[in-house]
C-alpha cells in the first residue's frame, strides 16, 4: 500500500499555515481573507464624505464634532482566494531520486490542503503538452481526502508544451488569484511565452521549480549516450571536468534567468531539489520566504 | 627495382612496415563508437546547450577528444618503425673507431714497484678510454698473447665494454701480436677511421709490416727476473729405470742470485741443489734420478722474484711401456734369442705372408729380416738385408766382400760395439737420405744408417745377417738393444707429453668425448673434429693437464711450461713495431651507417607516458 501523500501529524500542521498573497484576491464569495475591496466589516480603512442615501450608522461623530462636517466610515471586507495549482506531468517530471513528480505532488497535496483548511478556493490543473486531469475548484476541508486521491491518481503525461498548457489556462481561468506551478520547466520553447500568459492574467505566480540532485550535479562519468525521457533524443557526450563545470553555469544560467524573469513581473520563485524533505520546504523554507505564514 | 630504395632512410627490417596496416583499423576501431553506456535523464534541453556551448567556444573541442586517438597512433607508428630498424648514413667529423689490443701474455704478470700487475696497469689505461668516449666514439677489445680472442665488438657501450675489459685475464703464453694485428685490420676495414691502440710491454719479436697504423701504449718498466728457461728429461740409455733430467736458469738482473733449486717428482723433494746466478747469466745442470716408474717431475726455484710464473717447470716422465716388437721373416729365430734378453720386450714372429694379420699399428718396432718387398710398419722399422721401397733409400747394385771403413762409436745405436771384426758376404750399394744418420759405412757404400720419418725411426741394414759373421756376435745383440732403447728413450720421453703454453692437445676418435682437467682443476670437454679425433684448445696456463675418460681408461698427463727467454726477460721495448701503415682513408668526415630504432623507442616511451597521463586525466576528471 503506498505512503499517502501527507502523513497526519504533517495536516495538523498545515492547518495553522496558510498562504500569503500579495495582493489581496477578489473572490465571488465571502471567504477569510482580507479583500482590497472596502466593505463593511469591523476593520476600519478609510473615510469618504457623506453623501445622501448612505448609511447614517457609519457616520463617525467625533470627526463632525470637530470639524462640524459628515464623514463616512469605510471597512475592509474579507473575501475567498483561489488557489490554482498547476502540476506538470510530463516523463521529464517523472525522474530522479527522489522522484520530482511525486515530490511535486506532495507539495501540491501540503498546500492545497491548507488553502482547503482557510477556505480558500483550490483547485489542481494537471498539464503537460496541453491541460490534462482537473481537480477542483473546491474549498473546505472536507474538500481534502478528494484532492488527495486526485494526487494519488495523478500519472505521467506526455511531453511537455508550456506555451500551450499555459495559454489555455489563462484563456480559461479569467479570474485573479494564486497560481502555484510545480514544473522542472524543461521545454525546447522556452518558458518566458508561457509565464507571459499567466502574468497577463495578473495572476500572482508562485513559480515552484523542481529538480532532482542528480540533474542539479550530475554523476556521470566518461563517454555516454544521454536519453531524453521526453523526447527519446539522444546525446552522446564525453563527461569530463570541463564538461560538467560547462554543465553547472549552463543550468545556474538557466535557472537564475526563469528566476529573474518571474521576480521581474511581480512573481514568486523558489529553486527546490527533491533532496530536501517536502515537509520541511513547506513547514520551514516557505514560511521563511514569506509564501506561508 | 625497390620502392624502399627511393628512400634516404633504410630498413634493415623492411617487412616490420607490413604493421603498418593496424593503423586504419586502430582508427576504425576508435570511431566505431564502441557500445557507449545509455544514461536515461529527464531531459537533454541543458546538456544541448552544454554541447552547443562548448562547440562555439572551443574549436579544438573535437581535437582534443581526439587527442588520445592521435597519441595512440602516434605510438603506434614510433613502434612499427622502430621495429623496421631505419638506418641512415650519418656524418660526423668526431667520430672515432678504436680498436684496443691488450697484451695478455704472461710477462704482463710481472709485477711492478707498485704492487700491480702490468696488465692491471693496461686494464686501469683502457678504462680510462672508455670513461672518457663521447656518444660519437665506438670502441673494440681485443686481446692476444700467442693467440688473439675478440672480447668485444664495436660498441659505444661503454658498460659493455667495461664487463668485457674486467673479464681479461692473464694468460702464460708466449706473446705473437701478428694475428691481434690480422683481425684488427679486418675490424677496421668496416670503419673511415680506425685507430689501433696496443697496450703492451713490448716484450715481442717484431712482427714485421702492420698494415694499419698502430698507436703504441708501453706498460710497464724494465724488471730484475731469475727464470727457467730450458728444461728437458731422458731415460738413461744405459739404464732404462734412471732418468736424466736437464734445467737450465737464468738470470735477467743485474745482480747476483743465491737460491736453491729443488726438484719434486709428484710433490715428494727428490734433490736440491744451491744456486748462485752470476748477473745476466744462464746456468744449466744435469740432475739424475731412480725413477722406474713415470710421474711429474717438477723443478723449482726458491726465489721472490717480479715474475713467479717462470720460477718453477713440470715435465711428464711417462711409465715404461713393455716394448712390442714384430719380426717378420722366414727366419727370426736367430733374432728372437738375441732380443730375448732384453728387459720389458714381447716378441712376436711371423712370415712375411702373415704380416697383414699383424699389421695393427700395435707394434713399436718391426724388424724386416730378409723380405722381399718390405712394407712400412706404423712403428719404428729396421730392415736387416732388406730395403724399403718407400722414403728415398735407393739400391745401385750389390758390392761383395764390403770392407768395414767406418762406424759412429759415439752414436746411441753403435755406442760400446766393436764392428772390425765383422766380416760381410756382400751388402747393396746403398744411397741414404741426406737426414740419415749413417752409423756403419764400407769405403763404398753406407751400410747401416738411420733416419727418421713421421716420428719413427728407419735403421737400414744393406747386408743380409746370415751371409755375415754378425748373428755369432756379441755386438749384433748390443746393436738390437741399443735400437729399441734408442727407440723409447728418444719417442716416450721427447714426445708430446712435454707441451708449450698455448699448444693444442690431441686425442684419438672414440665414442665418448674425453674430459681435460687442467691445473687449477678445471674441467672441459675435448672438441670432435669433423675429420675425427678431439682437440682442446686451452693450455694457456702452465701446469699438467690430464686427459680423462679415455677409451684405454688410462689417463694422458701433458705438462705445460713457458720456458721462454724473451717472456722472462720483463725488458720493456717503446718501439716494438719497426713498419706500421698508413690509413689510405682521406681525413674527410666517416661516414657510418647508424641505425635508429632506439631513439624511436625513446620517443615511443615518451609517448606512451603522455598518453597515460591524459587517459588518466580525463577518467579522474
Amino acid at each position: 500500500m503506498a505512503e499517502p501523500l501527507l502523513t497526519s501529524e504533517m495536516m495538523v500542521r498545515l492547518e495553522q499555515l496558510q498562504v500569503v498573497s500579495r495582493r489581496m484576491a477578489t473572490g465571488r464569495m465571502r471567504g477569510e481573507r482580507r479583500s482590497r475591496r472596502r466593505g463593511f466589516s469591523t476593520d476600519f480603512a478609510d473615510y469618504r464624505n457623506y453623501v445622501s442615501g448612505d448609511d447614517t450608522r457609519y457616520l463617525d461623530w467625533k470627526i463632525y464634532a470637530r470639524l462640524e462636517r459628515l464623514y463616512l466610515k469605510l471597512f475592509l471586507e474579507e473575501e475567498d482566494l483561489q488557489v490554482f495549482i498547476l502540476l506538470d506531468t510530463s516523463p521529464s517530471m517523472d525522474h530522479g531520486q527522489p522522484n520530482k513528480l511525486h515530490y511535486a505532488k506532495q507539495v501540491a497535496a501540503a498546500l492545497g490542503y491548507l488553502c482547503l483548511c482557510n477556505m480558500d478556493s483550490v483547485s489542481c490543473q494537471c498539464f503537460g503538452e496541453t491541460l490534462l486531469d482537473k481537480w477542483g475548484p473546491k474549498r473546505g476541508k472536507p474538500m481534502a481526502s478528494g484532492f488527495f486521491d486526485f494526487l494519488e491518481g495523478v500519472s505521467t503525461g506526455e511531453q511537455t508544451s508550456l506555451t500551450t498548457s499555459m495559454k489555455i489556462f489563462s484563456q480559461m481561468n479569467r479570474g485573479k488569484g494564486i497560481v502555484i506551478l510545480l514544473s522542472d520547466f524543461y521545454d525546447f520553447d522556452g518558458y518566458e511565452e508561457a509565464l507571459r500568459y499567466l502574468f497577463g492574467r495578473n495572476f500572482e505566480v508562485f513559480a515552484l521549480h523542481i529538480l532532482s540532485p542528480d540533474e542539479m550535479e550530475p554523476d556521470l562519468k566518461g563517454d555516454v549516450r544521454l536519453v531524453d525521457k521526453e523526447f527519446q533524443v539522444t546525446t552522446d557526450i564525453s563527461v569530463g571536468r570541463n564538461l560538467l563545470k560547462l554543465y553547472e553555469r549552463t543550468l545556474n544560467t538557466f535557472c537564475h534567468g526563469l528566476r529573474d524573469y518571474i521576480l521581474a513581473r511581480g512573481g514568486y520563485y523558489l529553486l527546490c531539489s527533491t533532496e530536501l524533505p517536502f515537509d520541511r520546504l513547506v513547514l520551514d523554507v516557505l514560511c521563511r520566504r514569506g509564501l506561508l505564514r | 627495382m625497390n620502392p624502399l630504395d627511393f628512400f634516404p632512410i633504410k630498413f634493415l627490417n623492411p617487412w616490420a612496415l607490413g604493421f603498418l596496416l593496424l593503423v586504419p583499423i586502430l582508427i576504425l576501431l576508435y570511431f566505431l563508437k564502441l557500445k557507449r553506456p545509455q544514461v536515461w535523464i529527464a531531459s537533454t534541453l541543458l546538456w544541448q546547450k552544454v554541447i552547443e556551448d562548448m562547440r562555439v567556444n572551443s574549436p579544438f573541442q573535437r581535437l582534443k577528444r581526439s587527442l588520445l586517438l592521435l597519441l595512440q597512433l602516434l605510438l603506434l607508428l614510433l613502434l612499427i618503425f622502430a621495429l623496421a630498424r631505419p638506418w641512415l648514413k650519418s656524418l660526423s667529423e668526431k667520430e672515432e673507431s678504436l680498436i684496443v689490443v691488450i697484451d695478455t701474455s704472461a710477462s704482463m704478470q710481472a709485477r711492478e714497484p707498485d704492487g700491480r700487475t702490468r696488465l692491471e696497469h693496461a686494464k686501469e689505461a683502457v678504462e680510462s678510454l672508455i670513461d672518457g668516449m663521447s656518444y660519437r666514439n665506438e670502441m673494440a677489445l681485443l686481446a692476444f698473447d700467442s693467440r688473439s680472442r675478440s672480447l668485444c665488438p664495436f660498441t659505444a657501450n661503454q658498460k659493455r665494454l667495461r664487463k668485457a675489459l674486467n673479464q681479461i685475464v692473464a694468460s702464460d703464453g708466449l706473446t705473437d701480436p701478428a694475428n691481434a694485428f690480422r683481425k684488427a685490420k679486418s675490424l677496421g676495414a668496416s670503419r673511415g677511421n680506425p685507430r689501433l691502440l696496443l697496450f703492451s710491454d713490448g716484450s715481442f719479436a717484431d712482427p714485421g709490416k702492420v698494415e694499419m697504423p698502430v698507436e703504441f701504449h708501453l706498460v710497464g718498466t724494465p724488471l730484475s727476473n731469475v727464470a727457467i728457461t730450458g728444461m728437458d728429461v731422458r731415460r738413461s740409455l744405459t739404464d732404462p729405470k734412471q732418468v736424466e733430467l736437464f734445467a737450465a736458469v737464468h738470470n735477467f738482473s743485474e745482480t747476483t742470485v743465491n737460491s736453491t733449486m729443488s726438484i719434486y717428482l709428484d710433490n715428494e723433494l727428490l734433490d736440491s741443489k744451491a744456486l748462485a746466478l752470476e748477473p745476466e747469466t744462464s746456468t744449466s745442470d744435469v740432475f739424475t734420478a731412480d725413477i722406474p716408474g713415470g710421474g711429474v717431475l717438477r723443478v723449482e726455484i726458491d726465489l721472490e722474484d717480479s715474475l713467479p710464473l717462470d720460477n718453477q717447470a713440470s715435465l711428464i716422465v711417462p711409465d715404461p711401456q713393455p716394448k712390442k716388437v714384430l719380426l717378420v721373416g722366414n727366419n727370426t729365430y736367430y733374432l728372437e734369442k738375441a732380443l730375448a734378453s732384453a728387459p720389458d720386450i714381447n716378441i712376436t714372429s711371423c712370415a712375411m705372408a702373415d704380416y697383414p694379420e699383424h699389421a695393427d699399428g700395435s707394434f713399436s718396432t718391426v724388424i724386416w729380416s730378409n723380405v722381399e718387398a718390405p712394407a712400412v710398419a706404423a712403428g719404428n722399422n729396421i730392415y736387416l738385408g732388406c730395403v724399403p721401397t718407400a722414403f728415398d733409400v735407393k739400391v745401385d747394385g750389390l758390392i761383395k766382400a764390403p770392407d768395414i771403413a767406418d762406424w759412429d762409436n759415439t752414436h746411441p745405436l753403435t755406442r760400446f760395439i766393436d764392428f772390425s771384426n765383422l766380416l760381410i758376404a756382400d751388402t747393396f750399394d746403398l744411397s741414404m737420405p741426406k737426414d740419415a744418420d749413417v752409423v756403419l759405412s764400407s769405403s763404398k757404400t753406407p751400410i747401416i744408417a738411420v733416419f727418421q720419418r713421421d716420428g719413427r725411426y728407419i735403421v737400414v741394414s744393406g747386408f743380409n745377417v746370415f751371409k755375415s759373421s754378425w748373428p755369432f756376435q756379441v755386438s749384433f745383440v748390443l746393436f738390437l738393444h741399443n735400437c729399441l732403447n734408442y727407440f723409447d728413450a728418444q719417442q716416450n720421453l721427447a714426445g708430446n707429453v712435454n707441451v708449450r703454453v698455448g699448444n693444442v692437445l690431441t686425442a684419438p676418435e672414440q665414442k665418448s668425448t674425453p674430459v681435460v682437467r687442467g691445473p687449477q682443476g678445471t674441467r672441459e670437454e675435448m672438441v670432435h673434429m669433423p675429420g675425427g679425433g678431439y682437440t682442446y684448445n686451452g693450455v694457456d696456463r702452465c701446469g699438467v693437464y690430464t686427459i680423462e675418460k679415455l677409451t684405454d681408461a688410462v689417463d694422458r698427463r701433458f705438462a705445460a711450461n713457458l720456458l721462454s727467454q724473451s717472456e722472462s726477460q720483463l725488458e720493456t721495448v717503446s718501439n716494438p713495431i719497426s713498419e706500421v701503415g698508413k690509413n689510405t682513408v682521406t681525413t674527410a668526415a666517416a661516414k657510418i651507417n647508424r641505425e635508429y630504432f632506439r631513439t624511436l623507442l625513446m620517443v615511443a616511451l615518451i609517448i606512451l607516458f603522455v598518453e597515460w597521463l591524459v587517459y588518466h586525466r580525463r577518467i579522474l576528471a
